[in-house]
């Protein structure tokens, strides 16, 4: 065996056994969703091969906005995310999996921040407005259409149980108002 | 007689390597058809990636201040609607490459390695409406562009398959045991309440699954069972390995069809080989050494 093959060999062991050495010993059953392990923040080297499990989606996650009018008065929360019906062709063809998924993940990691601050005293609450997710769900109420009086927009995200009617949808996070034409000026 | 000896002695390598490259075309043809449909899809809604939109990359860029630093150059045009339809385009032309018949192989090297690199972007640029599809999706790619670069080395190229059979196997395992620890798996809760969510259920499933809680909990169970069991493929006697095999390509066709998981029978699928390669009954036995009569 020639010392390029050799080295090769090792290279490919090591890279192999220490990722799975680490995807071994980052698994964890349980993660507290208010604390981010060293783990976590692994999460683009070390799969969370969990899948629905300890605790599944059960909830669908809806994003919805109004807008506050000049008038100071406040328009009808207007809904802005739609799934749709589960079809057949899915088994085979679902491209708009990935948008529809994203509700979901910006939810869960915006509730994982504020759960974050609770625990950190040094962590104001307030700060959720520079993370990643609300500034997401920010620039995209921003973007939908605006009444020409509207002075400031908010947003709010609800979860609801789907087809089961039986239980009521419920607030889960209301947004501060936000100035419509200050957002336009400065893109976040 | 003995350069004749020493012909006979390699003869089993020989065999052995024409076997692994066997077995990794098979896992690569499999994965290039779950990132083929994976960017067909991607492209087909490259909307869901337009300024404003949840998928827009206006802030998925703050992620990583390393982001907006020096590499906004790169990253600004790369991962914008413009430069998300070239890197699908590119990475249909790579799948399309791997494909294609045995020809061209420095090509279809370049090709797994773009659709490696490709798949651990596409998770960097954003976590949001990813899934566990494409991670393991990546890894058996990486492992793939490992495997080429171990050239004719089979002992190092066996290695990659041992690799995308462990993560595999872990996966399930641990999938398995994150719901047997989960009261609402185990009285079947969890079934019924996935179902009625419309991003992963189904109205009519979740309608003849609502009333019925000993049908959920015997899904909750099997579903367990299936999982946390799947592991002992590569230990278990040839008929039980093939029933668990069997086992995981019905639990993922039945997820594309109830919950829309389409991509998953790809990304899993595309594994299988590597675990029947490396599986005890499946011919593991057979390789360790020990000829056919």
């Amino acid at each position: 065996m020639g010392g390029r093959q050799q080295a090769v060999r090792v290279a490919v062991y090591a890279t192999l056994g220490g990722w799975l050495g680490l995807s071994v010993v980052g698994q964890k059953l349980f993660r507290a969703p208010g604390r981010r392990s060293w783990w976590d923040k692994l999460y683009l080297l070390i799969p969370d091969w969990r899948f629905f499990a300890p605790d599944p989606g059960i909830h669908d996650f809806h994003l919805l906005y109004r807008d506050e009018l000049e008038d100071g008065s406040l328009t009808p929360w207007k809904e802005i995310t739609s799934v749709e019906e589960r079809r057949w062709s899915h088994a085979f063809w679902h491209p708009h999996r990935r948008v529809e998924k994203c509700i979901f993940d910006i939810s869960k990691e915006l509730t994982k921040f504020i759960e974050e601050c609770h625990r950190d005293p040094d962590r104001p609450v307030e700060s959720v407005q520079v993370s990643v997710p609300y500034l997401t769900l920010l620039a995209h109420v921003t973007e939908q259409s605006h009444a020409p009086a509207t002075t400031c927009t908010q947003f709010l995200v609800s979860i609801s149980a789907g087809y089961d009617e039986h239980d009521e949808p419920r607030a889960i996070f209301l947004s501060a108002l936000h100035p419509v034409e200050q957002l336009a000026s400065s893109t976040v | 007689m003995t350069d004749r000896v020493k012909a006979l002695a390699s003869a089993p390598d020989t065999d052995e390597a024409a076997e692994v490259d066997k077995v990794l075309r098979r896992v690569e043809q499999l994965a290039a058809v779950g990132a083929g449909v994976s960017s067909l899809e991607a492209l087909a809604a490259i909307r869901d990636v337009e300024h404003g939109s949840l998928l827009s990359w206006q802030v998925a860029r703050t992620r990583f201040p390393w982001m907006v630093g020096r590499a906004a150059r790169v990253l600004d045009v790369v991962f914008d609607k413009e430069g998300l339809r070239a890197l699908h385009g590119l990475r249909l032309v790579s799948a399309g490459t791997v494909l294609a018949g045995r020809r061209n192989r420095a090509g279809k090297r370049a090709a797994k390695a773009y659709l490696a690199g490709s798949s651990h972007a596409m998770r960097l640029r954003s976590p949001y409406g990813s899934d566990g599809s494409e991670v393991l999706l990546s890894i058996t790619l990486t492992a793939l562009t490992l495997a080429d670069l171990a050239k004719d080395d089979a002992r190092a190229r066996k290695a990659c398959l041992w690799f995308i059979a462990a993560q595999s196997c872990l996966s399930y395992g641990i999938a398995g045991a994150a719901k047997a620890v989960s009261p609402v798996w185990r009285d079947g809760s969890a079934i019924r309440d996935i179902f009625r969510t419309k991003i992963f259920g189904q109205r009519e499933l979740f309608r003849f699954l609502n009333d019925k809680p000993r049908l959920n909990r015997a899904i909750g169970w099997v579903t367990i069972g299936g999982e946390a069991l799947f592991p002992l493929v590569l230990l278990a006697p040839k008929p039980i390995a093939r029933g668990l095999l069997a086992v995981g390509l019905s639990f993922h066709t039945g997820n594309a069809v109830a919950m829309g998981l389409n991509r998953f029978v790809w990304a899993f699928v595309s594994t299988y080989p590597a675990i029947e390669y490396c599986a005890r009954g499946l011919g593991g036995d057979r390789r360790k050494g020990q000829p056919e009569s």
